[in-house]
């Protein structure tokens, strides 16, 4: 293993120190148990910046005016736990998203109405990202909510049914929010400009008024759900203890006992070798280990018949989605969506691209990749480990996908105590937090 | 020798900047400086043709001087062989001293090609006044929150080409990188650009019709760095000024502007699509939607369309 020099000067010093305090008597620290814990001030600001304390709120979410409203945010969270907004009355959005299991569902891939072609994704975090979904295709939460309610492997409704079924059973909370709610009484059928071709056909005959109102409750109801999300916290995890601690104490020598009583050896190595020689914060960085950027890699191609084009669909999808922060339905003025006026729709490195998850909870949270391709975080590390570039076949791709991983050359030991340190970001379950418990 | 002659080269080059001096005397307006600054350009241009073509005509000295030995080998008459021999070693007196003169060209094309950048730069600052805040290189303002970058030099791979790909820790030698950590950080490790690159927020186009600067556009919160330059804020959007005159100091008006980027040594581009917006005022373009995740060498390239309907291109590097 290759030792870095700061580390070899550090214990050097030590040791001389030892020794000349001692007189020549032989040091009776155990030097590789001290070592782990030893971190210096520049050490000690940089693993600041992956605490959960230094996590900021959500950033400002111009277009919905209602994203920090409380009121908005409890009817969100009646809508994300209410079976009576699907197709049959049988999923929410809390049959994906279980908050026992840190808002996934432990599944390779979604599974509602229909199976769906990726996993799904924790919602932990999900307020802090420009970009919605394993292929940003959605560049809101609010506009995100929607995609499920009308998907038909999803919830399965149209648009028109939801909307009525909502003021149904909201109508007063949404008119406290959202002013006057619209007479959906014209409307008889099943109606949306994204379901079967009946669906559609139906939507077509609508009143332009008609399209419009239904619009507004749905958009409406995506604001609230969104509200929702971001009212969810994770609680600190051990690893976030454990720097706290060492920003508090600065790394003196008396604070060893408690930093060891936060985080085994195993535990810290791991978190040297996901800091250092195995690279992972290059990519997972930041409170919620995670740049959300997206990158390729080259994790197994779930189905070589049909490749998953990831972010390179995500942003044709997303130049055409009806609920952007450009759209109508948006509260922000145009100056004010400059991710989405400044997209980048071209470039060979968005084929096969997917976006960084976050690692919180991610011990928790098999299985793992766009589609769950790898059964537990020992796949993940030998993927990581010895990756094979990504698939190409130039009949489906239209470049060669680039790939964003180098081999790490770990031994066993070492990925262990990765996997030892990546069980650290495990939060407890928050009993007593009103938006976790339903 | 026509060589012989354009020894006095380097002479007529130096020309324009001594005739500027002489006329310090007067303050030497905006046009001056463009003007002298085409001339040096010219100059410069000349020398590199004499480089190129010095160098030319050393290889095929070379090749010459490579069939007469081969010759001399092969000659049967001691007679014949020494003659070969001679006109080869005649030859190879030739070859050096054309290598010497291309070497001479090249350096004299190279330094006057900067004397004439200098001179754009300064009739521009002279031409656009208050309109140009800062003449140092556009940095980034220090975050430690972004301190990363990922540093996959490969991209597009085949598969056999896994053994060459080397580790993430490769990137890290042991010469100083962050030896107050004890922590090693792949990526922290700043990608490395070379070290004489021109990192000047004024640059020439490709064919050479254009002199062009950039900056930071000032808003709200924006720090500054050396010389009043607005930092880059990491993993912002934000707009930039990209003013744009012709060699005579003419703002160019109208011209139909590409903006790409990317990074040298990650190969990857912008995280965004930056695109010229507006024409603020002549030759003063807004370009909005610049954004950069990370810090280290990246490259930003206008390629421009003029009324004229030639296509030329700016390119500025940036170590941010």
């Amino acid at each position: 293993m290759r030792l870095s020099v700061p580390i070899i000067q550090l214990k050097l010093f030590r040791i001389l120190t030892a020794i000349a305090l001692t007189g020549w008597q032989c040091p009776a620290l155990s030097a590789s148990e001290t070592d782990a814990y030893a971190f210096t001030a520049a050490d000690i600001v940089f693993l600041k910046t992956f605490s959960l304390s230094s996590l900021p709120p959500p950033p400002l979410a111009p277009s919905n005016s209602y994203a920090n409203n409380i009121r908005a945010a409890k009817l969100g969270k009646s809508l994300f736990f209410d079976l009576g907004l699907s197709k049959g009355e049988k999923f929410s959005c809390a049959s994906c998203h279980q908050p026992q299991q840190y808002f996934t569902d432990g599944l390779a891939r979604a599974r509602a109405h229909g199976t769906a072609r990726r996993s799904t994704p924790t919602l932990l975090g999900a307020a802090w990202s420009p970009w919605q979904y394993w292929d940003g295709r959605k560049d809101s939460l609010w506009s995100q909510a929607l995609g499920p309610i009308e998907h038909p492997g999803e919830m399965a409704l149209d648009r028109t049914s939801f909307a009525k079924i909502l003021l149904q059973r909201y109508g007063d909370e949404y008119r406290g929010l959202f002013g006057n709610t619209p007479d959906l009484s014209a409307p008889q059928k099943q109606a949306s400009p994204l379901g079967d071709a009946a669906a559609i056909e139906n939507w077509e005959s609508l009143s332009d008024r008609s399209r419009r109102q239904i619009n507004r409750v749905f958009v409406n109801a995506g604001k609230a759900l969104m509200a929702y999300q971001r009212q969810l916290r994770l609680p600190r995890a051990r690893f976030d203890r454990f720097v706290d601690s060492l920003a508090r104490t600065q790394g003196e020598k008396d604070a060893r006992t408690e930093l060891a009583s936060i985080l085994s050896q195993a535990e810290v190595e791991g978190m040297r070798l996901f800091m250092g020689k195995a690279n992972c914060a290059s990519c997972h960085n930041g409170p919620l280990f995670t740049n959300f950027e997206f990158h390729n890699i080259g994790a197994p191609e779930p189905d070589p018949e049909r490749v998953d084009l990831g972010r390179y669909s995500g942003v044709q999808t997303l130049a055409a989605d009806e609920f952007t922060c450009l759209s109508e339905w948006s509260d922000a003025g145009p100056t004010q969506c400059e991710e989405m006026r400044f997209l980048k729709r071209a470039g060979a490195e968005l084929v096969g691209a997917f976006k960084t998850p976050t690692l919180r909870n991610v011990a928790a949270t098999a299985p793992y990749m766009q589609a769950g391709q790898l059964d537990d975080l020992a796949a993940v590390l030998n993927h990581y480990n010895v990756p094979k570039p990504p698939l190409y076949d130039r009949e489906q791709h239209p470049n060669r996908p680039h790939f964003d991983i180098l081999p790490l050359k770990l031994d066993d030991t070492e990925m262990a105590s990765i996997a030892a340190f990546l069980a650290t970001l495990t939060s407890h379950y928050p009993e007593d937090d009103i938006w976790w418990n339903q | 020798m026509i060589y012989d002659n354009l020894r006095y080269l380097s002479i007529i080059v130096l020309l324009p900047v001594l005739a500027f001096a002489q006329t310090s005397g007067q303050t030497p307006s905006a046009t001056d400086y463009f003007n002298q600054g085409v001339e040096t350009l010219a100059a410069s241009n000349s020398a590199r043709i004499l480089a190129d073509k010095a160098i030319l005509d050393a290889n095929k000295r070379r090749k010459e001087i490579v069939s007469l030995r081969a010759q001399a080998r092969k000659a049967a008459a001691p007679e014949i062989r020494q003659n070969l021999k001679r006109s080869a070693d005649r030859l190879a007196l030739e070859l050096k001293a054309l290598q010497t003169k291309g070497i001479e060209f090249r350096d004299t094309s190279k330094t006057t090609f900067k004397d004439a950048l200098n001179l754009f730069e300064q009739g521009m600052v002279d031409k656009w006044g208050a309109q140009i805040r800062s003449r140092n290189p556009i940095l980034m303002a220090d975050s430690t929150s972004l301190f990363f970058a990922h540093n996959t030099k490969i991209r597009s791979v085949h598969p056999n080409m896994l053994n060459k790909m080397g580790t993430p820790t490769d990137e890290i030698n042991d010469s100083g990188f962050q030896r107050e950590m004890s922590l090693i950080v792949p990526a922290l490790a700043r990608q490395t650009a070379p070290p004489d690159l021109d990192i000047s927020s004024f640059q020439i186009s490709r064919e050479q019709r254009y002199f062009a600067h950039i900056e930071v556009k000032p808003e709200q919160g924006f720090q500054s760095g050396d010389g009043d330059a607005l930092l880059v804020p990491p993993n912002n959007i934000h707009k930039w000024l990209l003013l744009l005159n012709d060699l005579q100091g003419e703002p160019v008006t109208g011209a139909n502007i590409e903006i790409v980027g990317h990074m040298p040594g990650h190969v990857h581009g912008l995280p965004t699509q930056p695109r010229v917006t507006r024409e603020l005022s002549p030759g003063v373009y807004l370009v909005e939607g610049v954004k950069f995740q990370m810090k280290g060498w990246w490259v930003m390239q206008f390629n421009l369309e003029g009324k004229d309907n030639n296509s030329d291109s700016i390119t500025f590097n940036l170590v941010l």
